[in-house]
């Protein structure tokens, strides 16, 4: 059973599921996404939200099943001893490759834009550190910070605003001038950075509440980065031509580089800096799911000592992709493995378990 | 007392550890206010840089230090200034680029790639097409008792709020002049006396400059795009009665601007674009008076119009002879009428001077100050 100290109110919940959702990839969706969708990238990230959801309705259906257990924990009721705790293994290893690769684009983009001279391993162990910091917490302590980082959310949203001084509507017409084909191909490409809503799998049964409330929750900030998303490739989408877009790789950034207040000269670096905590905070939620998983096969359900380990292996992964042929590499065991553990297996596993009948209230 | 050990351990070695690999002090820095690019001689490039010294003391008001150096690209010649000053040479408060004429009828895009490319650069920084070389302006040195590229930098500024130059930086030039569909405008500086001029506009055409509009044709050309500043104050002759010459014109400000621009296709594929241009002025000047007389004011609205239908007829003219696409009428086309533009696109420089441009114009006297 989850202690009392650990359980989580649904509207943290909710916050849980949206920080760790929203990570590196907002900087380079707008981009990706007009090179697939041309002027319907915002539509194509609405689209990707929708599907995001359903998965968040077959991981709901799943983990509901098992109200007190975490993913580590069921697995063996639904698939047997053996399997179940393969499979296990196999997950921590899709939630460590996920965080090794987040903080490695994070690293390749901080490098390009600020700290151009740092070298990558400090940038990494600085970042790691304040990770180990709050991933070590119980799931209460993180859900409370993760909380008050979403205030960070709004002042991105402010600080994109001032970009519409720039804008110019017709750059997004033609809307469907790509097809609706290439429009869902876009949608496919945007689940990526939407990535996230995993972390259900893992801190479900710290939630509080009826299971209709939780779903509610989840939802709810599935929809709340969905719209963010969208609205940060919208805006992209009318400050730049669809002729630079393919030149400028990080659109959010580059559109407010040109501004300036009377006190700060550059709002980018603000926006940035925003930036860092969110991706922060994200890499704190995966590398607690890790942990966690770490710490129910060796430290009887402690993650508290496995952290350092697994952030340990996030180091390495992350310092091995430096190349970009292996950022590439990366990307695609990444695409595979997320449709793997993400949705496929869940899906799997929940008609198996309908099934066989394998339930714990 | 293991807290106290930890902690005191943590200080130490923090204190160690001050300091980081990207620290850019001020101190160390020679900071660059303008850079103007020409054409040399041999077709090499000739950079200009402003680099502003504050002076240690007091007392002293700061100076301008400038170098002129060649090179083959914007990076080599900034290497080369940087070889020739103390201490480093730093681009991040730059405020004005400015390019000489000769250089601007060839690409310009090579001379801003550094400045998209570099990620400590100022995107805000002002840039303009000078008369003649650049080089000239900047050996101005000082304008009155301000040094040439601040006086350059606010003297724009201004002239941007009077709706006399297009209002543009280095960022916002670059998604129109990577777009096919539009075509982006700069001030124009000339040197008069030992002052500089900043009221017309250097229209382009893809990445070249190939023309200029005049003070007003300038300010004609904003209130087309919907882009008035603040200010806007044009005279204009309006009769030939009297002797005296002052007497022939009216000056009036522009407080409202409604423009409405309608991008219509006809069966045989002329494209015509209808421009309404509805402006409520204010007249500010008008030794003639008798204001008071209504058939005065309507005969007065009436001579504007048509003075401002002219003056917008000139203007647009000459952007079509400049193939200078100001006003993104390609951009309307590959939105709004993309077969259309499928067609004309390949030669859309020679198609946009077949476009038929409708202005109408429509000037009403809504304030005429204090007297009538």
């Amino acid at each position: 059973m989850i202690p009392e100290k650990n359980r989580i109110t649904q509207g943290q919940l909710m916050f849980f599921v949206m920080q760790s959702q929203v990570g590196v990839g907002i900087l380079s969706l707008p981009h990706k996404m007009q090179a697939i969708s041309k002027g319907a990238g915002w539509i194509s990230t609405l689209i990707a939200g929708l599907a995001v959801q359903v998965v968040i309705l077959i991981l709901w259906a799943l983990c509901r099943r098992f109200p007190s257990d975490t993913i580590f924990s069921f697995l063996p009721k639904i698939t047997g001893n053996l399997l179940g705790n393969l499979l296990g293994f196999a997950y921590i290893g899709y939630f460590l490759f996920f965080t090794g690769t987040l903080l490695s684009k994070f690293a390749d983009i901080t490098g390009k834009w600020v700290l151009l001279t740092t070298p990558r391993w400090a940038l990494l162990i600085l970042t790691l550190l304040t990770c180990i910091y709050l991933a070590k917490e119980n799931v209460r302590v993180m859900a409370r910070m993760f909380v008050i980082s979403s205030l960070t959310i709004i002042v991105m949203v402010i600080l994109s605003l001032f970009g519409y001084t720039n804008a110019n509507f017709s750059y997004m017409f033609p809307i469907l001038e790509a097809g609706w084909w290439k429009i869902i191909k876009g949608a496919n490409e945007a689940l990526f950075p939407l990535v996230g809503y995993e972390v259900l799998l893992v801190i479900y049964s710290f939630g509080e509440g009826k299971e209709g409330g939780k779903l509610k929750a989840a939802s709810l900030g599935n929809m709340v980065i969905t719209l963010f998303y969208a609205f940060e490739v919208f805006t992209c989408l009318v400050i730049f031509s669809p002729g630079v877009m393919p030149f400028v790789s990080e659109p959010p950034l580059y559109m407010l580089k040109g501004f300036s207040f009377q006190i700060i000269q550059r709002i980018d670096l603000i926006f940035f800096s925003l930036w860092i905590f969110i991706v922060g905070t994200a890499t704190s939620s995966w590398l607690y799911m890790s942990s966690a998983g770490f710490g129910h096969f060796f430290h009887r359900g402690d993650h508290k000592k496995a952290v350092l380990y697994a952030a340990l292996i996030v180091f390495i992964l992350a310092m091995i992709a430096q190349d970009p042929a292996i950022t590439d590499l990366y990307d695609r065991i990444l695409k595979t493995a997320h449709y793997t553990f993400a949705i496929g297996l869940p899906l799997i596993l929940l008609i198996f378990s309908y099934f066989s009948g394998t339930r714990r209230a | 007392m293991k807290r106290i050990c930890f902690s005191s351990a943590v200080i130490f070695v923090l204190l160690l550890m001050a300091g980081c690999w990207d620290q850019d002090l001020l101190r160390n820095a020679r900071l660059l206010y303008g850079g103007g690019f020409d054409l040399a001689p041999d077709g090499q490039l000739l950079s200009t840089f402003v680099i502003r010294d504050m002076p240690t003391g007091e007392q002293q008001s700061p100076k301008n230090d400038i170098i002129h150096t060649v090179g083959n690209t914007p990076r080599e010649t900034r290497d080369k200034a940087d070889d020739q000053i103390s201490r480093l040479l730093r681009i991040y408060r730059n405020r004005i680029v400015l390019i000489g004429e000769e250089l601007a009828k060839q690409d310009i895009y090579p001379i801003l790639d550094i400045f998209y490319r570099d990620p400590k650069s100022a995107l805000n920084a002002r840039i303009g097409v000078v008369q003649g070389l650049a080089k000239d302006m900047f050996s101005l040195h000082k304008v009155g008792n301000v040094l040439i590229a601040e006086e350059i930098d606010e003297l724009i500024k201004s002239n941007e709020e009077a709706t006399a130059v297009p209002k543009v930086n280095i960022e916002t030039i670059y998604p129109v002049m990577m777009d096919p569909g539009e075509d982006f405008v700069l001030p124009y500086l000339t040197i008069k006396g030992d002052r500089v001029d900043a009221s017309r506009t250097a229209m382009f055409h893809k990445h070249q400059f190939t023309g200029t509009l005049s003070p007003d044709e300038s300010t004609m050309f904003l209130l087309l795009k919907d882009k008035k500043g603040k200010l806007t104050r044009l005279t204009k002759k309006v009769n030939q009665m009297g002797q005296q010459n002052a007497k022939h014109f009216v000056t009036f400000n522009i407080e409202k601007s409604k423009r409405k621009m309608q991008v219509l296709i006809q069966p045989d594929n002329q494209i015509t674009v209808r421009l309404d241009l509805k402006l409520k002025v204010s007249i500010v000047e008008y030794p003639r008076d008798r204001l008071s007389d209504k058939k005065m004011v309507a005969q007065l609205n009436r001579i504007l119009s048509k003075e401002m239908t002219d003056l917008g007829k000139k203007t647009l003219k000459k952007l079509q002879e400049a193939r200078c696409d100001g006003l993104g009428i390609g951009r309307q086309l590959m939105a709004f009428h993309p077969d259309v533009w499928e067609k004309q696109k390949k030669d859309w420089g020679s198609n946009y001077q077949k476009v038929r441009f409708v202005p109408v114009v429509q000037v009403e006297i809504t304030k005429k100050g204090n007297i009538n």
